[in-house]
């Protein structure tokens, strides 16, 4: 944190650095800039070109990401700067890719959307963008500070963009819903960011690793015990986690999902549910896999010697959770009316999914966080276009009577929703499948019998969010027509649509690409401190159970 | 030779697999409205993706086709898929799945031809065609696959055109028995895919455990036969290659490099989804893992197969899908699909986890549910008022007549369990046609509203009666063949299952007359029936080929027999490695005459093992 006053920085380092990792982000903030200025310059009829101005920013940051990506080289790995407080590694790229996509999707669904609901206004575009500027710190942050703040800056664009509805009351509650509940996390993230802070004396992940395993046990005694700081450790992990759980909608910190999906704007619900999460699962992933020990056992040795338990670090805490969001996310759409509401529940059983790859803490396992969310970006954004296609002059577009007869009046519509569907539930050759197959791979590769019990349920749970997604298309195909108002795609919605689609088939039978460019990621250097295959002297064993051979036993037992 | 047939440099299972969707894909561009135009092309198509496999029996052009000298799998087509996952696109047949590819494009064409009728009145021409094109093309793939990645795909596909088909185009309780139908077969699904993935990473372990003797059974299972020693000479080079080639990656060498030294290049993955290799680790899993993982990944398979067989716990979702699904779903249903669960077993779960199968507690357990799914199924066919629900619980009893016959783990009961997986198709497929036909011309498949039907529609309740006697196993007609070998393998396995399952003939007999009797015989009673038209040509025709195939079984079976035997033969000495060694007496000579001629082959086999294939 000194570092800020030191003097030896120059201010035209910085800006060298700025123009070596942040280039997209520049741009962005450019174009978010130029977009609010256009707003006021533009009459009212032509709005609609800030819309695509925005998505020319999108378009160049992805550009300019690409070139920052080629130079990463085929390492993939990380180079910091801005005082270690930013990483650019091939982990943060991917996920601004993901980012980028999802934010270039969503401006193509919003512009018919907003035109439909005539709030056709440039500052919602940047809004957005700044948005997605903040996910792309989180995505690349390695500070803890940094990280905060970046989720602060998405997610207070994210609160107002949810009400941007200004004449629709639903949406006005849902906002400030997600707002008191938002700030409160934040809060709590806070409070667990000042724990870690207090124990290590710092906010850089990569000193925290090194500097946790040193905090565990006091040689003094407190009420008659040794002092075992460790369980402050746990107590932090449980505070950022539960700040994490929020953001990603895990259960049971999901309670504002379901509102504010149904009451944001279509569009920003599709890119709420996708970006927003994508963003938030960054940051877990960053914090979790490079920052804090997955289990503490044997903090230091001799621990075991002095009777010193061990404790569980995050990966029973995570399993838990992943648990019961996917149970309850996909019970709990099964009785859902209202689209828009049943695939808020569908996505917390996403999210809960996604977090199994976390907890598998092999190559498998972060291959398959990563691909997953990549995939859950395209076929959510897809579901959510369609429906928004549905939004015509006085029909909502968001029950599930609007879906009937969809197939007669719409048939190119309905294949891509039927696609989209079949992928978020996980049937070949959509995309969808190549995600859980990962997944489920990391789960089985460890061997360790809870892990594959998980899986197991987890199975099941899938066969069950086929019950829900089954009803879209029965709705389509099956059901009789209830109206007869025509449904119109704009040539925006038709590219977005169909390149989702294209892409959701693409990546399903040759996910070879997309996998490839994943585990390169999988891969960055941060991710082996947490799975020490290659076993760092400073972290001996404590995440042993994350490691890829599934070895825990013998190194302990070494240990002991 | 082994049989590879290139069409366009295409290899021909590839065009067998994907010609059907892609008529599908045609038919998306077809205008909705003209009906006409696109059943013709249907019906067309169709036929066409049927000639097209001919050629693996006949061969084409100089072009061999399959050659019954020799096991394993054959027209092998193997391409570069996904690396990163250790899948690969490769195909193959063997005498089993080329026995029910032909049974596929066949039945294919037989529900296309069937519906030309009902589907009119129905509506939603162009959706009905491109549903039952691409359920085709799931079908097929499942059979050639020959990477389990590849056939999971397939398997899963093939839920999503059936539910369409049952849920667009069904009876009354469409939507319930669709979605159940789903359901159900996806539950086994998801299942099976978490035990494919424990394999996988189990592979390269036994791979690199016991190098040697996977080799041996890997030679083993491509040899030609297992205990005839005119045979024994043969071995099918492309086949074990392509076993080898799985076995490198697993070591982590890479197999384009001849001298096998160079390291496998990164992106790619050390396992393999190869099914031959996959069951030449079979035998071996132990030295990995425990028997109670084993019996474990057993279930995982087992379970989908039994869901779709369907077995008896498992079995309710079929009389339901049945009895709503259109006559060409309920056709394909009973002559393919449930074809696929039996398929399964005998092509994975009894020979990849041979310790499991052979296990008494286990195959107690399997020939148990196999018993009861015969008994109950025959007295519950026998309860029904409904023609079609009748058909449709006798299919649980014959199935279980396959799976009984699976399990008595003997030669004669896995012959007999194959050939009675084809007759069912044949018989009881032209059953749900004849039940069709009553439905179209009367909207109801209730007993009580026929009766006397053989004085109004003579060729009808002629070719009834045949499809009848056919399925209660009549000797000279094909289900007999089936019943009599699977029966003779249970008794041969244990007397009291061979016991049980004879009663299950009796049952099927008594249900069957009963049900002709009440539908054809006595008077007309109701005046509905009294001017039925009797069937028109076409519909006569569509009944042609199954009664040729149901006497021809009947009569001789032995070409199809010699399809089938080499792949039973492998599956028992996977599962009872000293069956041969026991085995009756008719079959000691000659073993020990093929054990002479193993020991010498060797030397002579190496310098053909490395010829390069083409």
């Amino acid at each position: 944190m000194l570092l800020f006053i030191q003097p030896t920085v120059s201010l035209s380092d910085l800006a060298q650095q700025a123009a070596q990792f942040l280039m997209p982000e520049a741009i962005l903030t450019l174009f978010a800039c130029a977009a609010l200025i256009l707003d006021v310059m533009l009459p009212r009829a032509q709005k609609r070109l800030v819309a695509w101005v925005s998505l020319a920013g999108v378009g160049f940051a992805l550009v300019s990401l690409v070139l920052l990506y080629i130079n990463l080289g085929a390492g993939g790995g990380g180079r910091t700067a801005f005082f270690d407080m930013i990483v650019l590694d091939s982990y943060a790229a991917i996920f601004k890719f993901m980012f980028l996509i999802g934010a270039g999707l969503s401006i193509l669904l919003s512009i018919k959307y907003l035109e439909v609901e005539g709030e056709q206004r440039g500052e919602y575009y940047s809004l957005l963008l700044f948005a997605v500027i903040g996910m792309m710190f989180m995505a690349s942050g390695v500070d803890l500070l940094t990280l905060f703040i970046s989720l602060e800056l998405m997610a207070v664009s994210v609160y107002i963009l949810v009400g941007y509805l200004k004449r629709d009351r639903k949406s006005n509650e849902a906002s400030m819903k997600y707002f008191l509940l938002g700030a409160f996390s934040s809060g709590v993230l806070l409070y667990g960011i000042s724990l870690i802070y207090g124990l290590t004396g710092t906010t850089n992940l990569a000193k925290i690793v090194k500097a946790l395993p040193n905090v565990a046990v006091a040689d003094y005694t407190l009420f008659g015990a040794p002092a075992d700081m460790r369980y402050m450790v746990l107590m932090a992990i449980v505070m950022i986690a539960a700040g994490m759980f929020f953001k990603v909608a895990a259960v049971p910190f999901h309670m504002w999902a379901p509102d504010a999906y149904e009451g944001a704007p279509t569009s920003v619900t599709a890119f709420m549910s996708v970006a927003v999460k994508a963003a938030s699962f960054a940051m877990f992933g960053r914090i979790f896999l490079y920052g804090l020990p997955g289990t503490m056992r044997d903090q230091l040795p001799g621990d075991a010697a002095r009777g010193i338990p061990d404790l569980p670090g995050w990966v029973a805490l995570l399993g838990v959770v992943a648990a019961v969001t996917i149970v309850w996310g996909n019970l709990a759409a099964l009785t859902q009316q209202n689209t828009k509401r049943l695939l808020a529940y569908s996505s917390i059983s996403h999210a809960g999914f996604t977090l199994l790859g976390i907890i598998a803490g092999n190559r498998e396992g972060y291959t398959g966080f990563i691909v997953y969310l990549f995939i859950y970006t395209l076929m959510n954004l897809g579901v959510f276009g369609c429906i928004i296609a549905l939004r015509r002059r006085g029909i909502a577009g968001d029950r599930m009577e609007d879906l009937n007869g969809l197939m007669r009046k719409a048939p190119w519509l309905t294949v891509m929703m039927t696609i989209f569907l079949l992928s978020l539930g996980g049937i070949p050759p959509t995309a969808g499948f190549i995600g859980k197959f990962y997944l489920f791979a990391g789960l089985i590769k460890t061997g360790d019998p809870w892990l594959v019990r998980l899986a197991i349920l987890a199975v099941v749970m899938s066969v069950v969010s086929l019950f829900y997604y089954i009803r879209f298309i029965r709705a389509m195909y099956i059901e009789p027509e209830t109206e007869p108002q025509p449904v119109r795609l704009g040539a925006p919605l038709q590219v977005a649509l169909g390149l989702a689609a294209l892409l959701v088939l693409y990546i399903g039978i040759f996910p070879q690409r997309v996998i490839d460019l994943t585990e390169k990621a999988a891969r960055t250097p941060g991710f082996e401190i947490a799975a020490p295959s290659k076993s760092e002297p400073e972290t001996p064993s404590e995440q042993s159970s994350t490691q890829d051979e599934g070895s825990p036993q013998t190194t302990d037992t070494s240990i002991r | 030779m082994p049989g590879h047939i290139e069409i366009f440099g295409i290899g021909i299972l590839s065009w067998v697999t994907w010609l059907p969707a892609l008529g599908g894909i045609f038919l998306l561009f077809f205008n909705r409205a003209k009906n006409d135009a696109i059943r013709w092309f249907a019906n067309v198509w169709i036929s066409l993706c049927f000639l097209v496999s001919i050629p693996l029996i006949t061969g084409l052009g100089g072009q061999p086709g399959y050659d019954r000298a020799y096991g394993g799998l054959q027209f092998i087509e193997d391409y570069e898929w996904i690396p990163l996952i250790g899948a690969r696109y490769q195909l193959g047949v063997d005498g089993l799945s080329l026995v029910l590819v032909l049974l596929t494009t066949l039945i294919g064409v037989i529900s296309v031809v069937t519906s030309w009728a009902y589907i009119r009145e129905k509506g939603r021409e162009k959706e009905y065609y491109i549903m039952l094109m691409l359920l085709q093309s799931g079908m097929i793939g499942a059979f050639v696959a020959a990477d389990l990645f590849l056939f999971f795909i397939f398997w899963e596909v093939m839920l999503v055109p059936m539910y369409f088909l049952i849920g667009i185009w069904g009876g009354k309780n469409r939507l319930y028995s669709a979605i159940k139908f789903f359901l159900y077969t996806l539950v086994g699904s998801v299942v099976m895919l978490l035990a494919v993935l424990k394999l996988y990473f189990v592979f390269a372990d036994v791979v690199n455990a016991r190098p040697a003797e996977v080799r041996l059974t890997a030679e083993r299972n491509a040899a030609s036969s297992v205990i005839d020693p005119a045979a024994a000479g043969q071995r099918n080079e492309r086949m074990l290659a392509m076993v080898e080639d799985a076995m490198k990656r697993a070591q982590g060498i890479d197999p384009a490099d001849p001298a096998g030294r160079r390291p496998l290049p990164p992106g790619y993955v050390r396992s393999s989804f190869n099914i031959p290799a996959l069951t030449a680790i079979g035998p071996h899993l132990s030295a990995v893992i425990g028997l109670g993982v084993i019996i474990w990944l057993f279930i995982g398979f087992s379970l989908s197969f039994a869901i779709k067989v369907p077995m008896f716990p498992f079995h309710t979702w079929l009389p339901d899908a049945h009895y709503d699904a259109p006559t060409a779903g309920s056709v394909i249903l009973a002559g393919i699909l449930l074809k696929m669960g039996t398929y399964g077993f005998m092509r994975f779960s009894l020979p990849m986890f041979p310790d499991a199968a052979n296990h008494p507690t286990v195959r107690q357990v399997m020939v148990v549910l196999a018993i009861i799914g015969i008994i109950y199924g025959a007295l519950v066919a026998m309860a029904q008022k409904d023609v079609k629900k009748l058909v449709a619980y006798s299919s649980v009893s014959h199935l279980g007549f396959v799976v009984l016959g699976l399990f008595a783990l003997n030669p004669n009961g896995i012959n007999g369990a194959v050939m009675q997986m084809i007759n069912h198709g044949i018989s009881t497929g032209a059953l749900f046609m004849l039940a069709g036909i009553l439905y179209e011309r009367r909207h109801t498949y209730e007993i009580a509203e026929f009766g006397g039907l053989a004085s109004v529609m003579p060729t009808f309740s002629t070719i009834f009666l045949i499809v009848t006697l056919s399925s209660l196993g009549l000797p000279l007609m094909n289900n007999f063949i089936g019943e009599f070998l699977t029966i003779r393998g249970a008794f041969e396995a244990n007397w009291v299952w061979g016991a049980f399952a004879t009663t299950g003939i009796v049952l099927g007999a008594a249900y069957m007359l009963w049900l002709y009797q009440r539908v054809f015989f006595g008077q007309v009673t109701n005046p509905a029936n009294e001017n039925l038209p009797d069937l028109n040509a076409r519909e006569a025709w569509q009944f042609a080929p199954l009664i040729f195939l149901i006497f021809w079984i009947g009569i001789y079976p032995k070409p199809l027999l010699s399809y089938i035997n080499p792949q039973t033969e492998m599956v028992v000495a996977q599962v009872q490695p000293d069956y041969f060694q026991n085995a009756p007496a008719a079959q000691r000579p000659r073993l020990a005459e093929e054990r002479s001629s193993e020991e010498e082959s060797p030397s002579n086999r190496q310098p053909a093992a490395a010829e390069p294939e083409q």
